[in-house]
């Protein structure tokens, strides 16, 4: 009933009778219009919404910001070509970093060179996109090189996990791993985080001036 | 004593699971750290040190995860939407239109027959109106009348693929 009344209320946003789009709807709604409906419109919003995690999440597991945005913009196509067949049993969320993961698995077995990171990878993470302190993008740069040297397991674990709107259980879905082992690889990668930090002398392992 | 005490935070550290809104609520570890382990931390100032590090880090992670949206990286994504699967809210109307104008014209050839032969008044008088309209010209202002009836038929339709 409320899918009814949603469609009804976003037909008539699109035809300007309200002013208000497809930005009113909760991302199941919107799956169904660009799954069965094609909408492009639909896909448009539910792009804008995901795309920052999205990027983000392929930019922390390749080190690399063009190759995250090409590889991000794989992810979306293939969600919406696969979108009739979205059951809606977990969230879009869910569902469309889990095609992230194995888009990023796919590009690494097709390129042997991401088997490891590609040179220079810490300090093409960390570019800030707005006015910060010196301190503060210090900060990112090592942080982004400590995630960099993470083993790919814990990588993938650690990143997802400060994703925020990922429990366990998701990430263990999203990786296909069991939940202890998501929490064993995470307490391993923060482990592995702090010491990297330390040892290399980071903003973060520095005691704050 | 003091090794100990940042030995322990170290430990609790990296077990505690904090989203970012805690960190930025409490950063001091006032509801989230054991009670023990908060009293030695507000004594020394070593672990005060350690705690802010681990706050400063936490939150930087959590905030670096995504990044910021970039309009163009949708319009691009948008622009490469496999072309036949975008709605073609056009064309399915003119195809629903085309079938609803020949629903109409089957209609029409079906039911001359019937009217030829029927002695009723007014499908014949309809009918004579049609043919004598066809022989005007007016026809053809008919069929576009139908065609335009038919349009605005699909696209009244609330379930028609190219209103929602």
């Amino acid at each position: 009933m409320s899918h009814v009344l949603a469609r009804g209320l976003a037909g008539l946003a699109r035809r300007g009778r309200l002013g208000r789009g497809f930005a009113e709807l909760d991302d199941a709604c919107l799956v169904e219009y660009a799954g069965a409906g094609r909408d492009s419109d639909a896909f448009a919003e539910l792009v804008r919404r995901h795309q920052g995690k999205v990027r983000g999440l392929l930019l922390r597991l390749t080190g690399n910001r063009t190759l995250a945005d090409d590889l991000s913009q794989e992810v979306f196509l293939r969600a919406f070509r696969g979108l009739e067949r979205f059951e809606g049993r977990a969230r879009f969320s869910t569902w469309i970093y889990r095609i992230a993961y194995n888009v990023y698995l796919n590009h690494r077995s097709r390129s042997k060179v991401l088997g490891g990171l590609p040179a220079g990878f810490d300090t093409r993470v960390a570019a800030p996109e707005t006015l910060e302190s010196a301190g503060r993008c210090d900060l990112r740069r090592d942080l982004a090189a400590a995630i960099g040297q993470l083993d790919e397991r814990y990588r993938a674990v650690v990143v997802l996990y400060y994703i925020e709107d990922v429990s366990y259980p998701e990430i263990a879905e999203i990786l296909g791993l069991p939940l202890g082992t998501v929490k064993t690889h995470l307490h391993r990668a923060r482990k592995m985080l702090r010491q990297y930090l330390t040892n290399n002398g980071s903003v973060a392992g520095r005691p704050l001036s | 004593m003091r090794r100990d005490c940042t030995q322990r935070l170290r430990d609790v550290l990296l077990d505690v699971e904090l989203d970012s809104g805690q960190l930025r609520i409490d950063p001091t570890g006032r509801t989230w750290l054991p009670a023990a382990l908060r009293s030695e931390v507000e004594r020394s100032a070593e672990a005060r040190a350690q705690l802010a590090r681990f706050v400063r880090t936490e939150r930087e992670l959590f905030d670096d995860a995504r990044v910021a949206t970039d309009p163009f990286f949708t319009a691009r994504v948008v622009e490469r939407l496999p072309a036949s699967d975008v709605d073609h809210r056009g064309r399915r109307t003119l195809i629903l239109a085309t079938f609803h104008a020949l629903a109409f014209g089957v209609a029409y050839v079906l039911v001359f027959p019937w009217l030829n032969g029927d002695a009723s008044e007014l499908p014949g008088a309809v009918h004579l109106w049609i043919e004598s309209g066809a022989e005007s010209g007016a026809l053809w202002g008919l069929v576009l009348l139908f065609v335009l009836g038919s349009w605005l038929l699909g696209c009244a339709r609330p379930d028609a693929p190219g209103w929602s």
